[in-house]
């Protein structure tokens, strides 16, 4: 069987969740004994593409042994990531169809990619979507009004209309009726989270979702195995892109009103330098915060090995997060706002606790009943290792495996 | 200084220096905190660190040599001469370029309705905020109702009110133990499922683990383990309905996947049922290759099989249709307690064929897979060629033994491995990449082919100057010394390279299945898995004459026996 994977973007220009799930999943898929090739949008400067036709430029390559199709428009349109149609790239995906002539496509994130949706409805080709965020639903991807709010969903555009009246009523309106169509003409929708499915099933009840949790490199996984008693120190850690809507100045601000010398906090990612002063401002020199930059992805087990707590202080929807799920692997609680997939995953006093979002005083409470009674985590740790599971890139890929085998003459 | 500077503004210019890729790919310099540019310019392009996707630093250096004899920035070069003269900045264009040909439409807007709402952003200007915010995050809209949840794999099961006994021998059964014990007991659609482990001496977590979980445990001195004997004894222990056999290191793919076997048991109708493998993430190609030509010969890749008693019971026919796999074997106990394992290999072929001979059904499922694999080193494979076919040759008394001598098995072997490397490889590794499928399967047969006219080593020690892994290769060294070779003059006359066409056809056979073009890191992956099945065929090659030994070899050949049944 031949699968196509199509995304917005991809290694190794772009490493976010989305890219390691269609990675993950086209890996797989190939060593399940079928052929895959990525085609993705990409970014990179002109010089980088060998091949150009009719203002889309584009080039062949291989990540990790996986064939990519990367492409772009010489003159990138304006709306390029609001929009679901544009017809100037429906010939060539028409073209890119029908030499790959894939029997399934795997729609990985649909935006800049949606013409080939189209085309694959054109010519027959079926298509099973993972929707990995809520772009089809919210131009602005994760239903963020503004910075201080969330919404819920369109809801048939009348939420947009109140919560983001920049945006015109007509497009909104259209916009969702693309979606509707994108989301009904495929053979199958999937989420990695029932928080996912049911914001979907809002806006189109008609609509059934299965869930394929995203699954965990595990040779990358190393059991935290560490027992605390009431002198224990606790390190905390945060694992994820140092950018504003995740949340890291919560944290921070968080532990800086905590008075201990008692733990420390630890900050694994990268962001934009502008942004990680600002951070490094608001720690202030507190000797107990370290900013440990990127780490090789082998040594996640080795990471996840020296923090006690995870917390994932995201001020926006997570539809997975797979830094809290390979945290929960190894066996190590988690602190994560109480939203999105994160306030389905952590149950308090179970697996680690939840706050609300954005509230750092709420946070700093959370980190100091663990502070001060260290032991609370042994029963959370024993929670976790005996009763949750979180799947294999294998287990994930052989659920997929299977639906497409379902589309698959 | 001066220099540098001057090269600073040119690469600036040029845009040909990408600060980003060089901080996403080069994590060392983000931590060191410098200008990312100057760091190219000063240490970055000697280190073969490339400025961006489109300019490969050690490529245009090799390609080059003028350049790199002249020791100066490859990106310099090729900005003020490279680009001019036409040199390429990347590795060769990728097989099929040009193939997407269309004609464009008519130039369309980016969208025929306007996306913002001009008005009020003439009156509601963006504010400039840059400031972190510190405020609790409003939610508007409804609450998400997470009890109304979507498809699962398991709302449509059969529920079955039985028991079921999994049996698992173990010893030192690693991290991955408790992963798996979780899957199984949690397997959804039964009444009662209980764990039987036997175990034979393990010094980790492995009892703990099982302890943790309520299975019952069974501890055999080592000495006293066989196959058989641990999953009799399991049984014996065993309280359930049904009996599952499976493995320490094996991993359900998925909650139902018990329940499948078990429907599949009962919907088939037949007296036991297995299902294939699939390999871990981790797996190399020789093991996809093995795995996926054992189920093309079972004919299990693309549909499950009922297996009777073949109307010709020649060998070939009974492993076809007796196969059972303890990877995954479900089988009502009571029946199970009438035959048992036996032997200390290849058991479960044994109970399979016991089975249909007695009239009974069995089935292999392929569309339903357990995922397990190993990576092992080429020696264990040496080994398991061997132990295999002697295996086959005591069970099956059709199967054909080719009449060849121990010496002549160790001069195909020392001639074979040399072969391979010093030829095959390295003209394999010589080629352009990526390279279309059929092309380097045409170039590697030639390649092959070359043995005819290939001379017979000298005398070396192929610990020290062949890269093996260190058993096989210290394992051809004790067999080379042993046997007295030497250096043979004339043409290559053994068997070994002929039998490689064969499993070359094999690998390629499958790699027709997951690819079109190959690129070079993947050669590593192939001479890797080429190696494996030289040793593979080697191990049968020697199975073949120690079946074969006369007076004058039996010495070596039980010599040989006794260093290659140890421990498969």
């Amino acid at each position: 069987m031949k699968i196509l994977f199509l995304t917005h973007q991809f290694f190794p220009e772009y490493q976010t969740g989305t890219e390691r799930f269609v990675l993950n999943n086209a890996l797989m898929a190939q060593k399940f004994g079928n052929k895959v090739k990525v085609v993705t949008y990409s970014y990179y400067e002109n010089a980088f593409y060998d091949q150009e036709i009719h203002g889309i430029l584009y080039k062949e390559f291989f990540y990790e042994g996986i064939p990519v199709l990367a492409f772009k428009f010489k003159r990138i349109p304006e709306n390029i990531n609001l929009v679901l149609e544009n017809k100037n790239l429906s010939p060539f995906a028409k073209s890119v169809l029908e030499v790959e002539a894939p029997d399934i496509i795997h729609v990985g994130h649909s935006m800049r990619m949606h013409e080939f949706i189209w085309s694959a409805i054109n010519l027959g080709i079926p298509y099973i979507i993972t929707s990995t965020d809520f772009f089809l639903l919210c131009p602005k991807i994760n239903l963020t009004p503004d910075k201080f709010s969330l919404c819920s969903g369109p809801k048939g555009g009348k939420a947009c209309a109140k919560l983001c009246p920049e945006l015109d009523r007509k497009f909104i309106s259209r916009r969702l009726e693309a979606a509707e169509k994108i989301l009904k003409n495929a053979k199958d929708i999937v989420a990695p989270s029932e928080f996912v499915a049911q914001i979907y099933k809002q806006e189109f009840p008609i609509l059934s979702f299965e869930i394929i949790p995203h699954g965990i490199r595990y040779h990358f996984i190393k059991n935290n195995d560490r027992v605390y008693d009431k002198e224990s120190k606790i390190t905390f850690g945060y694992l994820g892109n140092l950018i504003y809507h995740k949340g890291v100045h919560v944290l921070l601000s968080a532990f800086k009103s905590i008075e201990t010398k008692n733990s420390s906090l630890k900050i694994y990612g990268f962001g934009q330098q502008k942004f990680i002063k600002k951070l490094k401002e608001i720690s202030n020199n507190d000797k107990r915060v370290s900013f440990q930059g990127l780490f090789a992805s082998e040594k996640l087990g080795n990471v996840l090995s020296d923090i006690d707590v995870l917390i994932n202080p995201s001020i926006s929807y997570e539809t997975y997060s797979f830094t809290l799920h390979e945290a929960l692997a190894c066996d190590v609680p988690v602190i994560a706002s109480n939203i999105g997939v994160m306030g389905e995953v952590i149950v308090n006093n179970f697996n680690g606790f939840t706050f609300s979002p954005g509230d750092a005083l709420d946070l700093a409470h959370r980190m100091e009943e663990i502070i001060k009674n260290p032991a609370i985590l042994n029963d959370l740790k024993q929670n976790i290792k005996n009763q949750i599971t979180i799947p294999t890139i294998e287990q994930e890929a052989y659920a997929y495996t299977k639906l497409y085998k379902n589309f698959h003459s | 200084m001066i220099n540098e500077l001057y090269h600073y503004i040119i690469i600036t210019k040029s845009k040909l220096f990408d600060r980003a890729y060089y901080l996403r790919n080069y994590p060392d310099v983000l931590h060191a905190d410098v200008d990312t540019l100057w760091h190219f310019i000063r240490i970055g392009w000697k280190e073969g660190r490339n400025p961006s996707q489109s300019f490969n630093t050690n490529y245009y250096l090799n390609e080059n040599t003028d350049v790199k004899q002249a020791n100066i920035n490859p990106l310099i070069h090729y900005i003020k001469f490279g680009r001019k003269e036409g040199r390429a900045p990347n590795p060769i264009p990728h097989p099929g370029m040009g193939k997407y040909i269309f004609e464009p439409v008519k130039s369309c807007p980016d969208t025929e309705i306007p996306i913002f709402n001009k008005e009020y952003i003439q009156t509601h200007p963006k504010k400039l905020d840059e400031d972190l915010g510190f405020e609790k995050i409003k939610i508007y809209g409804s609450e998400i109702n997470l009890d109304d949840k979507s498809r699962n794999d398991y709302e449509n099961i059969t529920l079955y009110d039985t028991k079921i006994s999994i049996i698992i021998p173990t010893i030192n059964a690693g991290d991955d133990f408790d992963f798996l014990i979780k899957m199984l007991i949690n397997q959804k659609g039964f009444h009662e499922i209980e764990i039987v482990i036997v175990d034979s001496g393990s010094s980790d977590h492995t009892l703990e683990i099982a302890n943790r979980y309520g299975a019952k445990i069974i501890e055999i001195p080592n000495e006293e383990f066989s196959h058989s004997h641990a999953r009799n004894l399991g049984a014996k222990n065993a309280t359930g309905e049904y009996l599952l056999f499976t493995v320490q290191d094996a991993l359900p793919p998925s909650l139902t996947w018990l329940n499948e076997l078990v429907t599949g048991l009962k919907t088939k109708d037949v007296s036991a049922v297995s299902c294939a493998e699939l390999p871990r993430e981790n797996a190399d190609l020789f093991y996809h290759v093995i795995s996926w030509n054992h189920y093309e010969f079972l004919d299990v890749n693309k549909h499950d099989r009922i297996l009777a008693m073949p109307e010709e019971p020649n060998h070939f026919n009974l492993r076809k249709n007796g196969q059972l796999s303890d990877l995954a074997c479900l089988i009502p106990a009571e029946l199970f307690r009438k035959y048992q394992y036996r032997f200390s290999y290849a058991e479960d072929l044994d109970l399979g064929i016991r089975l249909i001979k007695d009239g009974l059904k069995i089935a292999f499922l392929g569309s339903t897979r357990i995922i397990h694999s190993h990576n092992r080193p080429a020696y264990y494979f040496l080994k398991r060629g061997y132990v295999d076919n002697i295996f086959l040759s005591e069970i099956f008394e059709d199967f054909k033994i080719p009449q060849l001598k121990l010496l002549n098995v160790i001069e195909d072997i020392a001639f074979s491995y040399n072969f391979l490397i010093k030829n095959v490889f390295t003209k394999i590794q010589a080629l352009s990449f990526p390279i279309q499928l059929s092309t380097l399967h045409m170039e590697v047969k030639q390649y092959l082919g070359e043995a005819k006219t290939y001379p017979y080593p000298i005398k070396t020690s192929y610990q020290e100057n062949m890269s093996l892994d260190p058993e096989l290769s210290g394992f051809i060294d004790i067999i080379i010394n042993k046997s007295g070779y030497t250096q043979i003059d004339g043409n290559y006359q053994g068997n070994l390279i002929e039998a490689m066409f064969g499993f070359v056809n094999i690998t390629f056979e499958y790699l027709k299945t997951t690819h079109d073009i190959i690129d070079k890191p993947f050669i590593e992956s192939l001479t890797a898995c080429l190696t494996k099945e030289i040793s593979i065929l080697a191990g049968a090659h020697l199975a073949y004459a120690y079946i074969n030994r006369s007076d004058e070899d039996i010495e070596l050949a039980a010599f040989l026996h006794s260093i290659l049944k140890a421990n498969v």
